[in-house]
């Protein structure tokens, strides 16, 4: 269906503590959850709710990104009229190092795509979060209210610093609070915002020199306090930041609760889009013992999983014993290895009989292509 | 658009040898080794020897194979310049128009399709078998050979000949008789329906053997005979590796079954990839309760009982306390708690209720067989599919 929807993903300076997980990569094209990237999450959220120009703001250490969107066919994106459009950090005047300091930052850098953007409304969203929410609906809040910036809010609470909007009793918020730790008053932003066009360029015109650079800091807080107002658009599905080692531990453990995998993944519609490779289907042996596990394709299973997450192509050899570890693409694990709260990345080799072990609050992080 | 060889694959055919599983879908579009369908293997085939521009040919049943076909992008076959063609019968001006009368009779009503590729050989396959070959290595030898007709062919055991196509050749290796079906073998090289045309040659033998009316319009029966009475050269190119026939139930379990043993053909391999259109799946999701051994598994299964040695599609749910042996299920396929289901094959979205029971082991009877549950079906809860059924429709308990 036709619509004026136009998608903005933004992908800022990846979060220290994310450590080895950003090593060779954004923090967008971090693997997840078996088979997806982060960006996939938000990629397949702006194409289910019938977006179909979406543009990608990338930061410095794209390549991965690059290598992962290509042409955008696997999202449904490789499109003659709109479709992806890859925005890579080298439009702005000033000397950069590819780094921004905030998502107005990141929109001034593209702020002549912006302005040729023919669509009314803007979808703007955070790259670094995993979600699956129906988008469509919070469009139809922002069409209904005719506000000029809808946010998509979650009623749960985060664990992670965050930004609260709280919402008076016409339903609009006017009052932003930044970065809360836990629980407090109002709603948790999800970090996607919906913004008539002509709103969105007032935004970036305040913020363009270079002391404006955060979105909800510069931008909505110069906005809130001349009597603006923000509609809001409530969700209670799963949604999580990723900020650090832990958070992608503990996002990655939640999935063997059925309730959040039933909600990122709903059997019937809004799928969440992925780079398709040529796979076979996941081979388990007579010798393998495999209990609350998330398997993806393209494996062969001869040792012994215990909630564990397998992305494509891993190899886990006989007498291999794995409890609560994250194996990313063509990762093997060699004869007799023992691991517990590993977070290997892709194309690592660990040798037989390792022993390796992390802890649930500090999970042991192998970088990428290492032999251990 | 001149292109050296293309190839064309009979995919018309109905497969009525498996029953209700084909009832409703032509066989190339048949779920197979979990996560492919028959047909990937010789798209993927064509795909990785090079070949740039496949007709598919559709007859019986097409609507889910033009579908899965698309554009042919997952087979890296949506070039400009060439691609995957589904080639339906079709009417002319002035003409009723028929329906493929037999495998020659579609490759003469495609004439123009391939004479406007202009090729020089004509690669003919079927959307029937199980294997991994490179065409490009049997265009050589046709090349090097001279022949009008290269035939792949297999060796097989003398008592398994009489089932097959045999060849016989001469002296200097060229083939001198073509029998199908033999009582009596002479040799023991099968046809597995393979053949590379030199398009010229074809061409010509396609025209006249159309206006011949007695023949059967087969390339087996009527073609390479011609072809060999009219004294062209006819190669056999030599093929060792895996390949089945998946045209009966129990060859298409036993083939699925040899996936299990992937040093019999190997799926991994990075450089011979076979290609598949999947749905948009998360992985493969195994339950605390889960017991998954000696089995092939796919993306969207959620697993929590019992699975042994099997063959799982994309989708597939076997529920705690429900028991899978030696079984086949496509895509979807439903196994609630404390069912089981033994040497069958579930076709696509079968659901097996509460205690139903589907298939057993071999008992040594003459009359058991693999169970067969069509795409759909529902065997109620406590119902039992007897060894060597075949199910068409819902089944309830009595």
């Amino acid at each position: 269906m036709r619509n004026d929807l136009h998608g903005i993903i933004y992908t800022l300076h990846s979060e220290r503590a994310l450590r080895e997980l950003v090593e060779h990569r954004n923090s967008a094209s971090i693997p997840f959850g078996g088979r997806y990237r982060l960006i996939d999450f938000a990629l397949s959220m702006m194409v289910n709710a019938g977006i179909h120009d979406v543009g990608v703001i990338m930061e410095r250490d794209y390549q991965s990104l690059l290598d992962h969107m290509s042409n955008g066919a696997d999202w449904g994106l490789a499109r003659r009229s709109g479709g992806l459009r890859l925005l890579p950090p080298f439009g702005l005047r000033e000397a950069h190092s590819g780094n921004f300091n905030g998502c107005m930052e990141a929109l001034r850098s593209v702020s002549s795509y912006i302005r040729d953007i023919p669509h009314e409304n803007i979808v703007l969203c955070a790259a670094d979060w995993v979600g699956n929410i129906d988008l469509s609906k919070a469009v139809e809040v922002h069409m209904q209210t005719g506000a000029d910036i809808t946010a998509v809010c979650s009623e749960g609470y985060g664990h992670f610093p965050h930004h609260r909007l709280v919402p008076d009793s016409d339903g609009f918020a006017r009052t932003l609070l930044f970065s809360e730790g836990g629980p407090g008053p109002g709603l948790f932003s999800r970090e996607i915002y919906i913004l008539k066009r002509t709103f969105l360029l007032q935004l970036m015109d305040y913020c363009s020199d270079a002391v404006h650079n955060h979105f909800h800091r510069d931008a909505l807080a110069n906005y809130l306090a001349n009597g603006g107002k923000i509609a809001i658009y409530a969700h209670n599905q799963y949604a999580r930041r990723i900020t650090s080692v832990r958070d992608y531990y503990d996002a990655s453990m939640e999935l063997f609760q059925p309730q959040m995998l039933a909600e990122l993944f709903p059997a019937d519609g809004l799928p969440i889009r992925t780079k398709e490779r040529s796979e076979v289907s996941t081979y388990y042996s007579d010798t393998a013992k495999v209990h609350a596990s998330l398997v993806a394709d393209g494996c062969y299973v001869e040792g012994e999983l215990d909630h564990c997450i397998l992305f494509r192509g891993v190899q886990i050899a006989k007498g291999a014993k794995l409890k609560n570890c994250i194996i990313m693409q063509d990762t093997v694990i060699q004869e007799g290895a023992a691991l517990s709260c590993v977070i290997a990345d892709k194309d690592c080799v660990i040798t037989e009989n390792s022993l390796l072990a992390g802890t649930d609050r500090i999970p042991l992080v192998i970088p990428k292509g290492e032999k251990v | 658009m001149k292109k050296e060889c293309i190839a064309m694959l009979l995919a018309g055919g109905q497969g009525s040898r498996l029953y209700a599983l084909t009832a409703n879908v032509a066989k190339p579009n048949l779920p197979f080794g979990g996560k492919y369908r028959i047909i990937d293997f010789p798209l993927s085939n064509c795909a990785n020897s090079g070949i740039d521009t496949v007709g598919v040919l559709t007859q019986y049943r097409p609507m889910k194979l033009n579908a899965y076909l698309g554009t042919g992008q997952p087979w890296d076959l949506s070039a400009d310049d060439g691609g995957v063609f589904i080639l339906p019968p079709y009417m002319s001006a002035g003409e009723k128009g028929n329906w493929f009368s037999g495998t020659a009779n579609a490759i003469y009503q495609n004439i123009d399709f391939i004479d406007v590729r202009d090729p020089e050989y004509v690669l003919i396959l079927s959307g029937d078998h199980i294997y991994k070959m490179d065409y490009a290595d049997m265009l050589r030898e046709h090349k090097e050979k001279g022949a009008a007709c290269t035939i792949a062919v297999i060796q097989v055991s003398m008592s398994e000949a009489p089932r097959f196509g045999i060849l016989n050749t001469g002296e200097n290796g060229y083939i001198t008789e073509f029998e199908e079906k033999p009582p009596q073998p002479k040799s023991d090289l099968a046809s597995m329906g393979i053949y590379i045309f030199t398009w010229k040659k074809l061409r010509q033998a396609l025209i006249e053997d159309e206006a011949d009316p007695h023949s059967q319009r087969d390339f087996g029966k009527n073609i390479i005979p011609k072809l060999l009475a009219e004294g062209e050269k006819l190669w056999p190119y030599r093929f060792k590796g895996y390949w089945r026939d998946v045209g009966t139930i129990t060859s298409l379990w036993d083939a699925n079954m040899d996936m299990l043993s992937p040093d019999l053909i190997d799926l991994y391999d990075q450089d011979w990839p076979i290609m598949s259109r999947s749905p948009i799946r998360p992985p493969q999701v195994v339950g605390p309760e889960a017991d998954v051994r000696h089995s092939i598994v796919t993306e969207g299964c959620i697993l929590d009982g019992k699975v042994f040695n099997s063959v799982l599609s994309n989708q597939v749910v076997v529920e705690k306390g429900a028991t899978v042996e030696y079984s086949v299920l496509m895509p979807g396929a439903h196994v609630e708690t404390g069912a089981e289901v033994r040497f069958a094959i579930l076709g696509e979205n079968v659901r097996v209720c509460r205690g139903a029971h589907v298939g057993t082991e071999p008992d040594g009877t003459e009359s058991w067989g693999v169970a067969t549950c069509g795409p759909d079906v529902t065997v109620g809860p406590g119902a039992l599919v007897a060894p060597g059924a075949m199910l068409y429709d819902d089944l309830v308990a009595t």
